[in-house]
């Protein structure tokens, strides 16, 4: 049964509910037609209190670089759910580092991740799709541009220490786009740049028979 | 929903365009900035709980508040929030009854100073001295002084549910008459 938190509306927007209680306030009323009327009026009366807001300029020190961050990108693939702990840009220098270490021990040029690393600024100012993969072990999302210029994968619950290949296919055509390796903790995020092509199908499957299902499919 | 530039920049939000969360954080970032200060009194904070803010701006585009309420509105609160719950989480309890105490100290004279510039402190002073004294100093206690609402209620000796409903009232009240001044 839907509570209405009619009571904490006005407590939300003076700022007076701890971390938990603002987050189900807030996220009740983005989906509650009544309680989002209430809130936006909440909201406008603090607003008012605020009076005109003088300008205080941001840090020097990348500001708006950190604030595009690839977390930033994994929400809008993921929409509503926020990077847990480790942000995403450390998940990938860590898959990258884990790779370059993989590929030294083992000297085998298949189990090489190719992956290239994610312009950011690209990201956020390119118009892109996502698309779910399901089936085996783990979640993952390709983010691909509309002209299919470039593929960003973010995954996690993958098989650990893990090379994965991306395999895209285009026009009845299948075709490799890539090799990346999971984290300790299954988490992967990777990214290539490519030929533009209208994708219409996605595998991503461990690089060597594990005896597991790890293939994830779209659709 | 605020001018026909930030309607635009939430009808494209909408429409998942990340350009539209980088021009309103050109046009309100600063804004935002100083509302965290107000809070933090630290750079680096304020500039971590503005990232909060518009992060959440971004995933809450779909949502209804930020149509309902508009672009300013929600990013100045939501990033108070952001900056308080910072404030709340870092701070241990003797911090928290220093820093109240600083607070309380710097702010004795007119606490609405410490928040908003001085022609809007004065309106504020004007608009808050015309409520009930309960509803004031929920008011007061919750805003300037950046206690949650059970605080209040403990600091008070009175029940949750009836501070919650000062509160409640109390805003109202000042949002009608800050309306009014302001006409």
């Amino acid at each position: 049964m839907m509570t209405h938190p009619y009571e904490d509306i006005e407590a939300y927007a003076l700022g007076s509910l701890d971390q938990q209680q603002a987050q189900r306030v807030l996220e009740h009323a983005d989906g509650c037609p009544t309680c989002a009327v209430l809130m936006a009026d909440a909201m406008a009366a603090v607003h008012s209190m605020m009076g005109s807001q003088p300008e205080r300029p941001l840090p020097a020190a990348g500001m708006m670089q950190r604030m595009l961050r690839p977390q930033l990108f994994h929400s809008t693939a993921s929409a509503y759910s926020r990077a847990p702990g480790i942000p995403l840009l450390s998940w990938s220098v860590a898959a990258a580092s884990l790779a370059a270490c993989f590929a030294l021990l083992f000297s085998n040029a298949q189990l090489r991740s190719n992956a290239q690393q994610v312009p950011i600024a690209l990201l956020v100012h390119s118009h892109f799709t996502h698309h779910e993969l399901r089936g085996g072990t783990g979640n993952a999302k390709v983010i691909q541009a509309t002209d299919g210029r470039w593929l960003y994968v973010v995954a996690d619950g993958l098989m650990p220490r893990t090379f994965y290949t991306l395999s895209e296919s285009a026009g009845g055509r299948s075709r490799v786009v890539g090799n990346f390796l999971s984290t300790n903790s299954g988490t992967a995020t990777a990214y290539w740049e490519q030929s533009p092509a209208r994708i219409d199908g996605l595998v991503i499957a461990p690089v060597q028979n594990t005896g597991k299902n790890g293939t994830l499919r779209w659709p | 929903m605020g001018s026909p530039e930030t309607a635009d920049i939430v009808r494209r939000l909408q429409a998942d365009d990340p350009a539209a969360l980088e021009e309103a954080y050109r046009l309100f970032g600063q804004r935002c900035n100083a509302i965290a200060h107000s809070v933090l009194h630290d750079d680096h904070q304020a500039a971590d709980a503005v990232q909060d803010a518009f992060l959440s701006l971004w995933q809450h585009r779909h949502g209804l508040i930020v149509r309902s309420a508009g672009l300013s509105p929600w990013l100045f609160v939501v990033t108070r929030n952001a900056a308080l719950g910072i404030l709340r989480k870092q701070t241990t309890r003797e911090n928290r009854e220093q820093l109240t105490g600083v607070m309380e100290a710097s702010s004795e004279m007119d606490p609405a100073l410490a928040i908003v510039g001085q022609a809007q402190a004065s309106e504020l002073r004007d608009a808050l001295a015309r409520l009930p004294e309960e509803q004031q100093n929920v008011l007061e206690l919750a805003y300037f002084r950046f206690l949650t609402l059970a605080q209040i209620a403990v600091r008070t000796n009175t029940p949750l549910g009836t501070v919650k409903r000062r509160a409640q009232r109390g805003l109202q009240q000042l949002h009608s008459l800050m309306g009014k001044q302001s006409l």
